[in-house]
This record gives C-alpha cells, sequence and structure tokens, in this order.
C-alpha cells in the first residue's frame, strides 16, 4: 500500500485535533457543573444544620 | 488541583501528539500509514493495565483497612479500564482487518486482552447487582486482586505462545525507529493525564453522590418525625 499524501494526513490530523478539543472541553464543562453541584450541596448542608 | 490544571495540559499534549502521530513520524515499511492506529491503541493498552493495576492496589488496601475510599478509587478505575480495553480491542480488529484482513483472529494476545475485558465487566456487573454495600465491596475487592493475574499474561501472551500480534515493546527494548519512539511516548502521556483527569473527575462524582444520598435520607427522616 503506497503512503498517503501529505496533505491528507494533515487534514485527518486536523479532524483528530478537533474532536479532542470537543472531548476536553466536554470534560471541563462537566468538572465546572460538579463544582457548581458541591457548593449547592454545601449551601443545603449547612441550611438543615441551622 | 487536577481538576484545574490537568485539562489545560491535555488540550496541547493531545494536539501535539495527534501531530507527531500524523505529519511528523514516518509511514512503517510493510503497514505504510496504516501502523499510526498503533500508537493510540498501544496508549490504550496502557491506559487499560494501569487501570486495573490502580484497581488491584485499591482492591488489597479496600481489604486491608475496609475504609470507603479505597473500594470507589476501585470501582471508578475499573470502569476507566473497561473503557480503555474497549477501545484498545476496537481499534486493533480496525488494524487487524487491514493487515491481516480479518478482524478477529482467535490468538493469544487477542484472546485474553478479551479474557481482561470480560472479566472487568463481570466485576463492573457484580458491582450492579450485588446485595449488601459491606459484603458487596469485599466481593468486588477480592474479584479486583484475582483479576489483575490476566494483565502480565496479556502482556507476555505474545512471547509465551505462537502469535500474530506485533512485538514491538518488550521489557527492555522497543523495535521502532526513534521518530516513531517519540509520537508513542507522546500519546502513552497524554492517555495517561487523560486517565488520571477522568480518575478524578469520576471520584468526585461518586463522592458527590454519595453526599446527596446521605442529605436525601436525613431530609426523609427528618419529615417523617
Amino acid at each position: 500500500m503506497a503512503p498517503l499524501p501529505l496533505s491528507t494526513l494533515k487534514w485527518l490530523f486536523f479532524g483528530y485535533a478537533v474532536i479532542w478539543a470537543g472531548i476536553v472541553l466536554f470534560l471541563m464543562n462537566m468538572g465546572r457543573r460538579q463544582e457548581r453541584l458541591e457548593r449547592q450541596l454545601d449551601d443545603l448542608e449547612r441550611s438543615l444544620k441551622r | 488541583m487536577v481538576r484545574r490544571i490537568f485539562p489545560w495540559l491535555l488540550l496541547p499534549m493531545g494536539i501535539t501528539s495527534l501531530y507527531l502521530a500524523f505529519v511528523v513520524a514516518p509511514p512503517e515499511a510493510t503497514m505504510a500509514d496504516r501502523q499510526r492506529i498503533m500508537y493510540f491503541h498501544v496508549a490504550s493498552a496502557w491506559n487499560a493495565y494501569l487501570s486495573f493495576l490502580v484497581v488491584f492496589v485499591a482492591s488489597i488496601a479496600y481489604l486491608r483497612t475496609g475504609a470507603r475510599r479505597w473500594d470507589r478509587t476501585a470501582f471508578c478505575s475499573a470502569e476507566l479500564g473497561v473503557f480503555f480495553t474497549s477501545i484498545a480491542l476496537v481499534s486493533g480488529m480496525v488494524w487487524g482487518r487491514s493487515v491481516w484482513g480479518k478482524w478477529w483472529v482467535w490468538e493469544p494476545r487477542l484472546t485474553t486482552t478479551l479474557l481482561l475485558w470480560f472479566i472487568y465487566v463481570g466485576y463492573l456487573l457484580l458491582r450492579a447487582t450485588g446485595e449488601g454495600d459491606e459484603r458487596r465491596a469485599r466481593m468486588a475487592a477480592g474479584l479486583g486482586v484475582i483479576g489483575f493475574v490476566d494483565v502480565p499474561i496479556v502482556h507476555m501472551s505474545v512471547k509465551w505462545w505462537n502469535s500474530y500480534h506485533p512485538y514491538v515493546i518488550g521489557l527492555t527494548k522497543v523495535d521502532m525507529v526513534p521518530m516513531m519512539v517519540v509520537a508513542l511516548v507522546a500519546a502513552v502521556l497524554t492517555f495517561t493525564v487523560f486517565y488520571v483527569y477522568m480518575l478524578d473527575l469520576r471520584l468526585h462524582m461518586e463522592h458527590l453522590r454519595e453526599r446527596t444520598q446521605i442529605l436525601k435520607e436525613n431530609l426523609l427522616q427528618g419529615g417523617m418525625r
């Protein structure tokens, strides 16, 4: 099998890089939502103790 | 700390390792560009080993101390291990189809890896269906310790039995040109950071779930009084 031309490999790299960025941004957003939930839980626990 | 810093590390690390794998690393002599899947296939397999090592260590620690955090760590790491083993199996099948002309062959490396996948899917099923929190956790920890026996067997299967699977990464040598090694190391490092970040997120999620459960029980008891 002949090697692929460099331009095709660059497009493949670009496509996968976009997918990767999407995955990382999704996880970052999940981390932020967890922190928000943790703050809400803290507030709820404090108000229940009072 | 992991939750704040790691995503900012992951973005450039992932893009660099993709660039090294697709643009910088040369095509392999016989497999040409089909070999490029190897960088992510090997990185997934490495992370599967690492995940199951964490399950093994955390399970022993749980059996010795009975501390809930070790049980939680083993459970979350087993989930990630199954995820990475699935990626390794699927990417290996795609590679096998393009190189051997078959999606699957019953050869030692593939068979022992499939067995590994089944062991830890069984572990997760046990967690989901077993009865009693303490008893279930102890049984799962036992399986987490015994199941790890398959990991060295998977790795050495290529050497011990006649296998079609390439053996490029031995215990003492790596049979590749230097630029391929650089691309592979970058992919393995990226996947390792990805694993640590995902494990931290998953552990935090489990911790929040338990807190919510306790809060719910307290509210229900208060309401009944």
